[in-house]
């Protein structure tokens, strides 16, 4: 049975392969899903080892020519748009103005009409700071407008009102406040991440202000959980200095 | 720089709690992190990667960011580390009457 769906992807395109994606057991589909991606999730793990502890640059550099080959091979497939989206990822538009972010918007453009059902398109949207400011907005737009799942169009609304929340200009802070509305009422239940964006969505339109992050203000309340799932408080450690470390990953 | 959090946290146990506040992708690469750099001290999981919702409310942009905060929960140094921590450290356990240990004598050999 397995083998008869391998076969059936493999020759598919990408609207067949939804289709036949879509006519599995939801389960079914969701391993489906994950065994689909092993060949570009082991070159970006690869690529991610190698990262760490060295120059991020010349490790992405490296291993650039052996997605693209792999995003050329796979052309039309899932694994194909997993191997592009690296590549958008990890090309650095980011600090690159002009004919760079063209490409970048550009590229992420033809990934959105080539692979509008894919629901890794929630990438595009999660990558869109790295394309420069211009072309994001009508980008993010097409998404929204291309792509039949919540997800990516959740992801692409948090994407804009991240981006205009920093501005100087009210009305783009006010709309940025009704998309986050929007995100946490009508999106709420979404996953983002490991929270959902009903967390992000609220944190985002209650963010402590500066003053109240200042030296001689008393800490905000911190309620989480840590890496086995258990409640911690900032507050469990009241009548203790506490040193409170933002780390990891960035 | 987490040998030297370590040891401080160590010799001062009783008063002196790090309390992390982690960005990375998932809960299986901040386990790896802990282990790999030997971190004895909790981390708050933010939802995976740098826009989770405690970062987002302290209003984080660069990491690592560290904020000290005395026992009555008063926030008093941002960014401090190394030196500049130790000093801190020293400042707020004195006012807690805890002697803070000499630096170690540096002798002519």
């Amino acid at each position: 049975m397995t083998a008869l769906i391998l076969a059936l992807f493999l020759q598919a395109t990408p609207t067949t392969e939804t289709t036949v994606l879509m006519a599995l057991s939801p389960e079914l589909s969701v391993r489906f899903y994950a065994s689909v991606l092993d060949e570009v999730s082991e070159l970006e793990e690869l690529h991610d080892t190698e990262a760490k502890g060295a120059n991020r640059r010349e490790v992405a550099r490296k291993f650039l020519p052996r997605f693209e080959e792999m995003a050329t091979r796979l052309a039309g497939s899932e694994q194909g748009l997993g191997a592009e989206l690296w590549i958008l990822r990890n090309h650095w538009w980011k600090r690159a103005e002009g004919t760079m972010e063209q490409v970048a918007i550009a590229h992420a453009t033809r990934l959105i009409q080539t692979y509008k059902d894919s629901p890794q398109l929630t990438r595009i949207a999660e990558y869109s700071y790295l394309y420069g400011r211009e072309g994001i907005a009508p980008l993010l737009d097409l998404l929204i407008d291309a792509s039949p799942h919540d997800r990516v169009d959740a992801a692409a609304i948090h994407a804009q009102a991240s981006r205009l929340r920093r501005s100087k200009d009210k009305p783009q802070t006010d709309q940025a406040r009704r998309l986050l509305e929007q995100l946490r009422d009508r999106y709420g239940d979404l996953a983002f991440r490991d929270t959902t964006y009903r967390a992000i969505a609220t944190a985002m339109l209650s963010p402590h202000s500066p003053d109240a992050l200042e030296v001689g203000k008393i800490a905000p309340e911190i309620s989480g959980v840590d890496v086995t799932g258990s409640a911690v408080q900032l507050s469990d450690h009241r009548g203790k200095i506490v040193l409170l470390d933002f780390w990891g990953d960035w | 720089m987490y040998p030297h959090e370590r040891s401080l946290v160590e010799k001062h146990s009783d008063q002196f709690v790090i309390l992390g506040v982690n960005s990375d992708r998932s809960r299986d690469k901040l386990r790896e992190a802990m282990k790999r750099e030997n971190i004895t001290w909790n981390s708050f999981y933010d939802g995976g990667g740098t826009g989770g919702p405690i970062a987002t409310r302290w209003g984080v942009r660069g990491w690592p960011t560290i904020y000290l905060i005395d026992a009555e929960g008063v926030i008093r140094f941002k960014d401090v580390r190394g030196d500049s921590l130790d000093s801190a450290l020293e400042q707020l356990l004195s006012e807690m009457g805890v002697e803070p240990t000499p630096p170690p004598r540096k002798t002519a050999l």
